[in-house]
């Protein structure tokens, strides 16, 4: 083999994997179905990763009985699927499954179960950062004066994407040009 | 001209007094090695200024994660940070290997192209919102920039790649403990030092594995961080409180997954070793390797008594690099072991002598300890250097 080849087979795999990450968020935001979420946001600070807006989801923290396995069964570290209704302002989640469900028309987030005790299951659905331009106002100061909620693309294997926060309705971009500099 | 220089021209005096060598082979090594003595510090500036070159843009591509590019499109920003990203590599290869006119600058790109790719990752998570419990980005990164270190065969890469491992292996192991150990200070101690004492041994036999063959050059660089890595858990694990207080759990199996894991990647290194290289080569490896297990095992098995193999571990090891440093004319062996014997010593001062002693005195007792500690240290270091030096002439 020549140099020129090893050389790219080394480099080309690193770039074909970013590109494999970009693709499937792309993916997902343009397949997936919109559902709003209620979010418990607040204004970390990360010198690694730039500003973001810490958005966990309201639904991470559920009521054990909507574990619809038997009760203890899942572990920590294992995929579960969280089924959500359509509500106002924005969807609930409706029950835990073990396995992904079945209907077409239903809507089910995936998650990664991180501990449960015998009243709650806390969720991880790996879609509580929202990037924010760095100069960019705070929409959770002060605590509690607006609602904000996030706007999550779900596919039908119930991978999700955030596509946008919604501040007091409007979309996170229009509302943060309208704040004072 | 420079100590080691002088050094090898004395030798070479020798030899022809000796009638080893004749005048003119003597002049023909000298000047060769004259050669080569120049050619390497000319590498290493060239080097090292190109590696800082790129260091600096490197941290100055992964600052402009901290600013979003409002102004820019989706595709804008990603087309910018393929762009910036492919074209580092393509420099990297021109200027390194087709045409190669300047390896060097050309190492200095594909290591930058490197350290983008983690930048790439960022910009990509913050394009689209990506988060994730576990740093499986970071895995990614490592495990995908290895193999350009294996091609490229440069010790720069080595120290990048080693760096984004070991964050990756302290990153992972974090995550997995936060989410079992709660607030058990024996767990969390195990968890971490026992990863890091098997990746000692893991890259301790990866320099047995490189050493002798195509890949040679790099070992001195993956023998850095061993005796660091593998002082952590014989130190942390040496403290008395942690095993003896009472906690909600003993610390599993599960706990120490990541360790475990680790381990067993050392142990097939072992394996590699003892059967390419020769059960002698596996040695320092094995030995990290056993140190490690017991350790985990008493974790496991008898939690009190983890304090006492801890110690033994770490006062027995330090004496056990002086001996070797000594026996082996490797005067950096013996400067660890005199600073983990010390550490261990003060380490112990603190731990148990501290509480009965009062304001006042405490800070005298320990002003005076580290005053003698300093004086004998740099006493005994002196009086081995010199051993040392005699043994190896």
């Amino acid at each position: 083999m020549s140099t020129g080849v090893r050389y790219w087979a080394a480099i080309v795999p690193s770039f074909l994997a970013v590109a494999a990450i970009a693709l499937q968020a792309e993916w997902t935001l343009r397949a997936g179905r919109e559902v709003l979420l209620e979010v418990r946001a607040y204004d970390p600070m990360d010198a690694l990763s730039g500003r973001y807006l810490a958005v966990p989801l309201a639904i991470e923290r559920l009521p054990a009985e909507r574990f619809s396995g038997p009760p203890g069964r899942s572990a920590a570290g294992e995929r579960v699927w969280v089924r959500l209704e359509p509500g106002e302002p924005t969807w609930s989640a409706a029950e835990i499954l073990a396995e992904p469900p079945a209907g077409a028309e239903l809507v089910a987030l995936r998650a990664t179960l991180v501990r449960q005790d015998p009243r709650e299951v806390w969720l991880d659905y790996e879609l509580d950062r929202f990037f924010v331009p760095q100069e960019a106002a705070d929409p959770t100061l002060p605590r509690g004066a607006r609602r904000i909620v996030a706007v999550v693309r779900v596919t039908r294997d119930g991978r999700g994407a955030l596509a946008d926060l919604l501040v007091d309705g409007e979309r996170y971009a229009a509302w943060n040009a309208r704040q004072p500099r | 001209m420079s100590r080691v220089r002088s050094r090898i021209e004395a030798a070479l005096a020798d030899l022809e007094r000796a009638g080893t060598l004749t005048p003119a082979q003597r002049a023909l090594a000298s000047a060769r090695i004259a050669q080569e003595l120049g050619r390497d510090r000319g590498l290493d500036l060239t080097a090292i200024v190109a590696a800082f070159g790129a260091v600096l843009l490197a941290a100055g591509f992964l600052y402009l994660i901290g600013y979003n590019w409002e102004l820019l499109s989706k595709s804008a920003k990603l087309a910018l940070v393929f762009g910036i990203w492919i074209g580092l590599h393509v420099a990297g290869y021109v200027l390194s290997e087709r045409p190669g006119t300047h390896p060097r600058v050309g190492r200095a790109l594909t290591l930058l192209g490197v350290l983008a790719f983690g930048g790439a990752l960022g910009l990509v998570a913050q394009i689209y919102h990506l988060s994730a419990r576990y740093p499986h980005a970071i895995l990614a990164w490592w495990g995908l920039s290895v193999p350009v270190v294996l091609v490229t065969r440069s010790r720069a890469l080595l120290v990048a790649v080693i760096a984004i491992g070991l964050l990756w292996a302290g990153w992972h192991t974090g995550v997995w403990l936060e989410g079992r150990a709660g607030d058990g200070t024996p767990h969390w101690l195990s968890g971490f030092t026992l990863v890091a004492a098997a990746l000692a041994a893991l890259l301790a036999g990866l320099a047995g594995l490189a050493a002798g063959g195509t890949y040679d050059r790099l070992q001195p660089v993956l023998r850095v961080p061993v005796l660091a890595l593998a002082s952590a858990a014989p130190f942390a694990l040496a403290f008395h409180d942690p095993w003896w207080d009472s906690w909600p759990r003993a610390v599993t199996v599960l706990d120490l997954a990541p360790a475990g894991a680790a381990l067993a990647a050392a142990a097939g290194a072992v394996v590699l070793v003892a059967w390419r290289r020769g059960t002698a080569a596996a040695r320092d490896p094995a030995l990290l390797l056993a140190v490690a297990v017991a350790l985990g095992g008493a974790v496991l098995v008898a939690p009190r008594a983890v304090p006492v193999l801890a110690n033994l571990a770490l006062f027995g090891g330090a004496l056990a690099l002086v001996w070797l440093g000594v026996r082996e004319a490797r005067s950096q062996l013996v400067t660890w072991g005199m600073l983990l014997f010390v550490a261990g010593v003060l380490a112990r001062y603190f731990e148990y002598l501290w509480d009965k002693l009062e304001g006042a005195y405490a800070f005298l007792a320990t002003g005076s300890l580290l005053l003698v500690a300093a004086f004998l240290f740099e006493n005994r270091r002196r009086a081995l250097a010199a051993r040392l030096r005699e043994v190896s002439r």
